[in-house]
């Protein structure tokens, strides 16, 4: 998903979740996360071979 | 002579009490006075335990056991528990609140004969919002943080060893930024049983102290596992004094190089020319994944742990949270669960890889931080500490001296995972080529 579709959803749900204005002074926050998320999503991953980190264990 | 105790490290204050040199209520009073001299300026200290500091001193005085640790003072970051002492986190509503219980890694301390001297401030829970505490060698400037108080505590001279944490970079940017010795040692090595936590699968302990040799006495009494602690590690502690490296061979980590303020990047490349001339063999390094991807995977990470540790009390005391932790909170919560196991996949992608990375060389080096402190408005860059929190790999951080502004600079060391008896040798082997630290001007 593109990075302004994941802003958009990560700003609908904060409106719903914390109220407009609240979701208004988290704006910056939510940008910088869906830089991040997009980043993400964008990386290949092996099917097989690619577990969640457990820590070293 | 006791006026000067207050400067001296934990290893050589231990071995005077050893020989009857000096008392543990001589040193106390040492670093009592110390600390009246500097801590309306500094603010290092949430709650300074001055009585019962002097009681447990006089208690050690009739014992015979030679501790480890016997009368060395320690400050405690205001995260671990203590035990008939308050513990705040630096949130409003537990302004009072003494637990009963107590940090297992506290318990080890006292067991070791060290002193606990007080809590030294902490960032609200251990994130990022600027603590009041200053940085000793620059009023105007942070002390870093989360491990604020401790840092300070250190960098200033008022006690040689403090606790600390690091979830990001909050044990070894503040360190740095203090002129101190910063350790977080492999994940799992030391308990954070009754710990306030921020992110478990990052949270680390560690603790700030004045050379490697203190750190690998402190890691000794600290390191161990802990059957009450879920993420404490099994894995056989190992020897962590007395061993050097001889002429280490080091990886430069070139992305942290192209990143860091041209000032910082020059002096470790004259510190890296340096350790060269000395013996150290040098080669250059890559990471194994992109530094913008590192650090989004442990932000996105981070986020979504921090919303469910506080997922029930913010429900309760929204008002009471300092803003960049509420935002981390409220935001955190927004984030897919799908997101977070992505990125989970990739920090073992990047896990495997500086495993890898590290299989050539006895440690990695590069700068601590991207900068020396910056102004009390921020506590400092934690990019370049977060790599070696999130993939759980040992790392120390050691003074280098001070710039041209009179700021500390540091580099940092990273070893293999539970084997931090050969990264403190390697940085034992580096302290001695770089030589002291120089006290700050108080």
């Amino acid at each position: 998903m593109p990075e302004e579709h994941i802003r958009a959803a990560l700003q609908e749900a904060a409106q719903r979740t914390y109220g407009q204005q609240r979701a208004s002074e988290l704006d910056k926050r939510l940008g910088e996360i869906a830089r991040w998320l997009a980043l993400i999503e964008q990386q290949p991953l092996d099917l097989l071979d690619e577990e969640p980190e457990d820590n070293g264990r | 002579m006791a006026a000067e105790l207050w400067n001296l490290g934990a290893c050589e204050l231990a071995a005077m009490v050893r020989r009857r040199h000096v008392s543990p209520v001589d040193i106390v009073e040492a670093v009592l006075k110390r600390i009246d001299a500097l801590e309306s300026k500094v603010q290092a200290w949430e709650t300074l335990d001055r009585e019962g500091a002097l009681q447990s001193a006089r208690e050690l005085e009739s014992v015979d056991d030679d501790l480890p640790l016997k009368g060395v003072p320690v400050g405690v970051k205001d995260i671990f528990l203590t035990g008939g002492l308050r513990t705040t986190a630096s949130f409003p509503p537990f302004a009072e609140f003494v637990p009963e219980h107590e940090a297992e890694a506290v318990m080890r301390l006292r067991r070791a004969g060290a002193i606990i001297l007080g809590k030294t401030v902490t960032t609200q829970f251990a994130l990022a919002d600027p603590p009041r505490t200053r940085n000793p060698w620059n009023l105007e400037r942070t002390p870093g943080g989360s491990s604020s108080g401790s840092a300070a505590a250190v960098g200033g001279r008022m006690v040689p060893l403090a606790l600390g944490s690091q979830t990001k970079g909050s044990v070894l940017r503040p360190a740095a930024y203090c002129g101190a010795v910063g350790f977080k040692p492999t994940f799992g090595r030391i308990s954070r049983r009754n710990v306030f936590p921020l992110a478990w699968s990052f949270d680390t302990m560690g603790f700030i102290c004045r050379s490697v040799e203190d750190a690998g006495l402190t890691l000794s009494v600290l390191a161990g596992h802990d059957p009450d602690d879920p993420s404490s590690a099994r894995e056989p502690v190992g020897d962590y004094t007395g061993r050097r490296t001889s002429r280490p061979k080091l990886g430069l980590v070139q992305d942290y190089f192209d990143r860091a303020e041209p000032s910082v990047r020059e002096h470790v490349q004259g510190i890296a020319r340096k350790l060269a001339a000395a013996g150290a063999q040098l080669i250059e390094l890559r990471l194994p994944i992109d530094f913008e991807l590192v650090s989004a995977v442990h932000d996105a990470i981070m986020h979504v742990e921090a919303a469910a540790v506080h997922s029930e009390l913010i429900g309760k005391e929204r008002s009471s949270y300092a803003p960049l932790l509420r935002q981390t909170i409220e935001a955190g919560h927004l984030i897919p669960g799908v997101s977070y196991v992505q990125a989970q996949r990739l920090r073992r992608r990047f896990r495997n890889g500086m495993e890898g990375l590290l299989d050539q060389v006895d440690a990695l080096l590069t700068p601590t931080a991207s900068n020396v402190a910056p102004g009390p408005e921020t506590t400092g860059d934690p990019s370049f500490q977060a790599p070696w929190t999130q993939v759980g790999l040992p790392s120390i951080s050691l003074p280098t001296g001070v710039n041209e502004e009179g700021l500390p600079t540091a580099v940092q060391l990273a070893g293999r995972r539970f084997r931090e008896g050969e990264l403190l040798g390697a940085a034992g082997w580096v302290e001695e080529v770089l030589g002291p630290m120089p006290a700050a001007p108080l």
